[in-house]
């Protein structure tokens, strides 16, 4: 057994290959994926450190849903959930800790015309890529989950291989092994400063301490643009709070994860039986405001009730055990921010998740680690380049984003 | 095999009843099945304790029999099933004739899980259990899915129309145990009613003193400062009450914290402090043999209020029995034998809604309490978040005062409790006085 | 049955669950309430909390003027989704197509 969730007072070299700000999932995972692929085929083993400014699970990572699915609008995406989820499959094994992921599949509702037509659309694009989703109809998504009030919805999509994960392992999960591989974890210590140097950058600790680092990755998640502005990098990304809540423990009863398209409603059921749910706000701020506030709201509580006692009618008694809030790090067309920074090439965005970077973790952090570790580039690298944006007119491909 | 429907094959031994009724029993309830006689006054809780049965659930990891322990609402061991509705506190529900009261989580008398007890002697680590291989970690991951969660899904959705009401009161006290109803009597005569705000039920609510505007069964659940309001609400029916007061006195008491010793959570194992309110709430008598474990006067007074032994934690080995409480064994090796332990912990402030509305908290020695002047006034605003961004707009001022009188003030004995809630009365109408409400606003209900 | 010692009933967490998060290095109270699960059951923390920041004090890992309890979250007491559903102001429909 390996519990390894870093300390505060761990030493920190003063010299590293790489440094990584943020022990959310991206930063972790991607460590885990360099201390795995370096110093093989006769290399010099890369030097890594992750710093976060908390505890483990304190960011993103430790406040969403562990939704998990290969049901997306854009090919791309599809692809790299695809491998993300494949990946998943074994994880538990690789990191020496249950995961608790569970393919109970996704069930996308639509209630409109508008909603209808992407999820046709959808189906067709997940068969020429290879994932297995299938239309249903009213009926047929009322046999998957019978308490469900099928009465306004016009058609159904399910995929059996998408599902649900307890999020706060996967982080511990990463951890642990990229501890035992060699890699330097920090926590409760915040980088203040990034200062650029003729090769590489100094990062200022709030300790005091300085560590140099020939190349940095800015996986600060909904935190990064306090630090891209160090450094004069203006990029689009914002953050914006999102609510989320769970419901008392039930025995099982629900098996998918469940999507009503025309409200952005999301639910589903953990393995302790909670009901882990979410809604987007109709009016909720667009994420240009700079300034996080991760208060909880009643507001949210009752919108996302009553259109879950709606859809459900049979939650409408049972109970809410908590609610609470996390960052989503908004990109303005959907997609990551992932690779050199305009103007520093050596400080690295894994950035602009959204509403979707826990699953995509996996992936990213192996394509991300070849690439940085062996030079390799993957397709997506160049699709999520950071330098897209001054180039203009960027195009939103990807219109399944929840939330 | 179904978690409900134990009652076909459970033979049912009566036992021996541990809590004499006040009067004859004129209630009937069915628990898991087979009549339970019971008393106007009682909560489905003490009727069940007063016939000897202890143990309403199993628990998720351990599958220990558990049972109800705080009789006061806090500690969410009490959940059983009420007229197919999952997860219903029984120290909360009043009894009602015929009632159909079910244990949860029990899979019957016979447990087969129970063995889990033994397997996993020295404790289950959930993290790194039958991790590897992937085929034996997909089958346990399927049985934890089962054994986990609790109460099952409700019988039917409810049939009665939700109702949501908004309050503007010029005070509203949370809570009407001693000090909120003492509040509330000063307040009043003063000229100034409170809106007092009660989570037990009516029924539930024993004394001549309770005040004029009351609303029971009604459990203010959140302080939303950003929304400029306080949230509470009723299941039974389904009322949503928005409270947008002047003033604010938390009157929420303390909760009954465990005392870590081995085998604390067996069924018959409860807080002395609430056992002592049940009896004086049902006009029971004790016929059962107690023991109070605990430390200091308050304890001493709990143990003579149930005239009980008592002993310091530090003297207690471990509590003994399987299916529920038999005795405490000493560090000596000598064992008390008894019906009901009685935990007589220092009492933990209930500072959860001063949290919330952004009162700064620290560590009493016992539990965390807000920080309160001499009249138990509180200097709360909106607090950001640790995790908020720096400079990330903190909300205006609460459009409220807020205090705390009794417990959560820091008192333990009635005496100290009545100071504090003379000390807030007189800072309060002072306060009432320096600011009178608005015209238009005034006590809109 | 094998005795045990619980701080939390209500996830099951025992004193020896405790003590292994502390052995592992966590000290931080919301570290050891995710880490092991303690206060995310019914009860949210009310029965558990104080008796996890006695122990960390006890044990001199943290200094009482530093301890803080973890956040309390809403709702502190059970409310139903349907009571709550009479509190939606805005009709909940349609922000996307
Ligand atoms: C409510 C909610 C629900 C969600 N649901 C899903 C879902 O179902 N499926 C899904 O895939 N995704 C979901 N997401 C998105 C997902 O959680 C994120 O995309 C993902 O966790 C991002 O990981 P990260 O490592 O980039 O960010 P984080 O986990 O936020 O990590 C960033 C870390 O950087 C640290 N940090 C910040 N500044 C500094 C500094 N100066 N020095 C050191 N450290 C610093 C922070 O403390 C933090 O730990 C959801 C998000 C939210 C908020
Ligand atoms: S909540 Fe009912 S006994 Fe504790």
């Amino acid at each position: 057994m390996t519990v390894a969730m870093g300390r505060a007072d761990t030493p920190l070299p003063a010299d590293v290959d790489v440094a990584v700000i943020g022990g959310g999932i991206m930063g972790l995972g991607l460590a885990y994926h360099l201390a795995l692929l370096s110093g093989g085929k006769g290399k010099q083993p890369l030097s890594v450190a992750v710093i976060e400014r908390s505890y483990l699970v304190s960011g993103a990572s430790g406040r969403n849903g562990g939704g998990v699915r290969m049901q997306w609008g854009d090919a791309g995406n599809v692809r790299l959930m695809m491998d993300s989820i494949e990946l998943c499959k074994d994880l538990a094994q690789q990191l020496g800790i249950n995961l608790w992921f569970r393919q109970g599949g996704y069930l996308f509702l639509a209630r409109t015309e508008a909603g209808e037509r992407r999820l046709e659309r959808n189906v067709q694009l997940h068969g020429e890529v290879g994932a297995p989703t299938r239309l249903l109809t009213a009926a047929e998504a009322q046999a998957i989950v019978p308490q469900l009030d099928v009465a306004e919805v016009r058609l159904a999509t399910f995929n059996p291989e998408d599902g649900v994960v307890f999020p706060w392992a996967f982080v511990w999960g990463y951890a642990a092994k990229a501890v035992e591989r060699g890699v330097v974890l920090r926590t409760h210590t915040s980088v203040v400063r990034v200062e650029p140097l003729a090769q590489g950058f100094a990062l200022h600790l709030h300790t005091g301490e300085v560590v140099r680092a020939r190349r940095v990755v800015n996986a600060t998640g909904a935190w990064s643009g306090a630090l891209n502005h160090q450094l004069g990098i203006d990029l689009p990304n914002r953050p914006h709070r999102h609510e989320i809540l769970s419901s008392e423990p039930l025995k099982p009863f629900l098996d998918p994860l469940v999507v009503d398209l025309s409200s952005g409603l999301y639910f589903s059921q953990s393995t302790r039986g909670e009901l882990v749910t979410g809604i987007s706000l109709p009016d909720a701020p667009d994420g240009s405001d700079e300034s996080l506030t991760l208060h909880s709201s009643l507001r949210f509580l009752t919108h996302l009730s009553a259109t879950l006692t709606r859809l459900m009618p049979i939650t409408a008694a049972m109970k809410v055990l908590r609610q609470w809030v996390g960052p989503y790090d908004v990109s303005p067309d959907g997609d990551a921010i992932v690779g050199p920074s305009p103007g520093h090439p050596d400080f690295i965005q894994v950035c602009g998740f959204t509403g979707h970077g826990f699953m995509m973790a996996p992936a990213v952090g192996r394509l991300l680690a070849r690439w940085l570790a062996l030079g390799e580039a993957h397709p997506m690298l160049a699709r999520w380049s950071p330098g897209r944006f001054a180039a203009g007119g960027v195009a939103r491909r990807e219109d399944m984003i929840i939330g | 095999m179904s978690p409900r429907g134990a009652a076909c094959y459970r033979r049912r031994v009566p036992k021996a009843p541990l809590l004499a009724p006040p009067g004859p029993p004129t209630i009937s309830f069915y628990w898991d099945g087979a009549p339970v006689a019971a008393c106007p006054g009682d909560t489905v809780a003490s009727a069940l304790i007063a016939a000897g049965e202890l143990a309403t659930s199993r628990s998720a990891k351990y599958r220990r029999l558990r049972g109800p322990a705080c009789l006061h609402g806090g500690c969410g061991t009490c959940l059983v099933r009420v007229d197919g509705r999952p997860n219903q506190r029984a120290c909360l529900t009043p009894v009602r004739e015929d009632m159909r009261v079910e244990p949860q989580n029990t899979y019957g008398g016979l447990d087969p899980t129970a063995l889990v007890d033994q397997v996993f002697r020295r404790g289950i680590d959930h993290h790194h259990l039958v991790v590897y291989p992937r085929i034996a970690n997909q089958m346990m991951q399927g049985v934890a899915r089962e054994l986990a969660g609790f109460g099952e899904l409700p019988d039917a959705p409810p049939e009665d129309v939700p109702g949501v009401v908004d309050h503007a009161p010029e005070v509203l006290v949370i809570g009407a145990g001693r000090s909120g109803r003492a509040l509330a009597t000063s307040l009043a005569a003063a000229g100034h009613p409170p809106l007092v705000v009660e989570r037990r039920p009516a029924a539930a609510l024993a004394g001549s003193d309770l005040p004029a505007r009351l609303l029971a069964g009604v459990g203010v659940f959140a302080c939303y400062p950003q929304e400029r309001l306080w949230a509470a609400a009723s299941e039974q029916p389904p009322v949503l009450h928005r409270l947008r007061p002047r003033h604010v006195v938390l009157a929420v008491g303390a909760h009954e914290p465990t005392i870590p010793l081995a085998n604390n959570d067996l069924p018959g194992v409860v807080s002395a402090r609430g056992l002592a309110d049940m009896l004086e709430q049902t006009g029971r008598k004790l016929s059962a043999r107690v023991v109070v474990i605990g430390e200091g006067a308050r304890a001493e007074l709990l143990a003579s209020t149930l005239a009980a032994e008592r002993v310091p934690p530090a003297r207690v080995r471990k509590l003994i029995g399987a299916r529920r409480v038999k005795g405490v064994q000493l560090e000596d090796g000598k064992i008390l034998r008894c019906d009901l332990v009685a935990l007589a912990p220092d009492p933990a402030p209930a500072f959860e809604l001063a949290a919330q509305a952004g009162a700064p908290i620290h560590f009493t020695g016992a539990g965390f309490a807000p920080v309160v002047d001499a009249d138990g006034r509180i200097a709360a605003g909106p607090a950001a978040h640790p995790l908020e961004a720096e400079g990330a707009q903190t909300a205006p001022p609460p459009p409220w005062t807020l205090w705390a009188v009794g417990e959560l003030a820091g008192a333990t004995t009635p005496a100290e409790i009545r100071g504090t809630v003379d000390r807030c009365a007189a800072a309060l109408v002072r306060a009432l006085a320096e600011s009178p409400a608005p015209k238009d606003s005034h006590d809109r209900a | 049955m094998t005795a045990r010692t619980f701080v939390c009933r209500c996830e099951d967490v025992t004193l020896t669950e405790i003590e292994r998060a502390i052995a592992a290095g966590l000290s931080d109270v919301e570290e050891i309430k995710r880490y092991t699960g303690l206060g995310t059951g019914p009860c949210q923390g009310k029965e558990c909390l104080s008796a996890l920041g006695r122990l960390l004090v006890a044990r001199n890992l943290i200094a009482p003027a530093a301890l803080r309890p973890f956040t309390a979250r809403p709702p502190v007491e059970p409310v139903t989704f349907g009571a709550l559903a009479a509190g939606a102001t805005d009709h909940p429909e349609d922000p996307s197509p």
